[in-house]
């Protein structure tokens, strides 16, 4: 069974237009629990229509020009970041050092500007922070920083046999990190649309 | 020595059996436990738990009378207080074998995980006919560190095969 449904939001890093017929997993609790959502939407689960879904998303058409570069969406969860205190998800929890966002600034620095904006994780145990994109890709890449002047990449091939593969860089070799996604093409794909 | 000698016979008195390479398992996400404003957390692959050997999952395709009701039933009567089930992911566990890390370039991966039919539920004797255990697999010269880089390529992998594959949204069932 397929069903179509007419959703219009609009997501920090919108750009296009898109009219797909894609897997319902796709969309989280969230999105779907967001105000922003304008339509009613049912999408698999128990009893529910088949997992694919067709689905006209409608999103603020941005010209290139004035699409809001990378860093600008990302800033308010840098912000949040630079906000965290040590005991900020219970005892023991640690926030990012100023060492680490330091690195964190200099890895954005290294993304293309048309990155998506990744899903943004702090380890509570070590204060350290992940970058996460995955999106639905045959790739998912993780960037780790936590203060120490270097950035650990991680690749999970998403084949029938999945393999997960990590290179190292010095947060100052942004032309290193540059030149590893631009490398490729599937990466590139992955921060690009998320 | 193989990297997980436990999957390769029974490991509780009330197992079923070994799980099966065609088995579907799957695990819980509570909100807001496991996730933040922009996703699904790694506190989803709880990496203590993997650590000790006992990331918990559910078989959820191998008993027809237990399948992904009787895995949402138990994930519900398991919830913390405060917390909610919000979805079920799941994977192959063909696939969460085969999950492989390359630890030296230009080498094959090795093995990341076992699956282990451990039906204990709790340290005081609870168990499960379905319930199972992901666990890091075993290699000679070779140890899992907590802050290492190996555990955390391991997680991200475990983590993106899980995320790959929704099995039920609490959002989209109509109460």
């Amino acid at each position: 069974m397929t069903t179509e449904s007419v959703i219009t939001y609009a997501p920090l890093h919108a750009h296009a237009i898109l009219n797909e017929e894609i897997p319902c997993a796709w969309y989280s609790t969230r999105r779907l629990a967001s105000p922003t959502w304008q339509s009613p939407f049912s999408c698999g689960g128990i009893g529910g229509p088949a997992p694919t879904t067709k689905v006209i998303v409608l999103s603020p058409f941005y010209p290139p020009s004035h699409r809001p570069s990378f860093s600008t969406r990302i800033e308010r969860y840098r912000s949040d970041l630079e906000r965290l205190r040590d005991g900020w998800c219970g005892p023991g929890s640690r926030a990012p050092t100023p060492e680490t966002l330091a690195d964190l600034d200099r890895l954005l620095a290294a993304l293309p500007s048309d990155t998506t904006v990744p899903e943004i994780e702090v380890n509570e145990d070590s204060g350290s922070v992940t970058l996460r994109w995955q999106g639905s890709f045959a790739k998912a890449l993780s960037f780790v920083v936590s203060g120490s002047g270097q950035v650990l990449a991680v690749t999970t091939t998403l084949a029938a046999d999945p393999i997960v593969v990590s290179r190292r860089f010095a947060v100052s070799h942004t032309d290193a990190i540059a030149r590893f996604i631009e490398s490729d093409t599937a990466l590139a794909a992955v921060i690009a649309q998320g | 020595m193989t990297a997980c000698p436990h999957e390769e016979a029974n490991q509780h008195a009330n197992s079923p059996g070994v799980v099966a390479d065609g088995e579907t398992i799957c695990r819980g996400a509570y909100d807001p436990v496991h996730f933040n404003k922009s996703g699904l957390k790694m506190a989803f692959i709880r990496p203590a738990h993997l650590l000790a050997g006992e990331l918990s999952v559910w078989r959820c395709d191998r008993d027809p009378k237990f399948g992904l009701q009787g895995a949402i039933e138990k994930l519900i009567e398991d919830k913390a207080p405060g917390q909610t089930l919000a979805k079920i992911f799941g994977a192959k566990v063909e696939r969460v074998r085969k999950i492989a890390i390359e630890t030296e370039p230009d080498k094959p991966g090795i093995r990341a995980f076992c699956v282990v039919d451990d039906c204990a539920t709790s340290e005081a004797g609870d168990w499960h006919s379905e319930h199972a255990v992901i666990a890091l697999a075993k290699h000679d010269n070779f140890a899992w560190e907590a802050d290492g880089d190996h555990f955390t390529m391991a997680k991200e992998g475990l983590l993106a095969v899980f995320k790959q594959t929704l099995l039920w949204n609490a959002a989209s069932v109509r109460p």
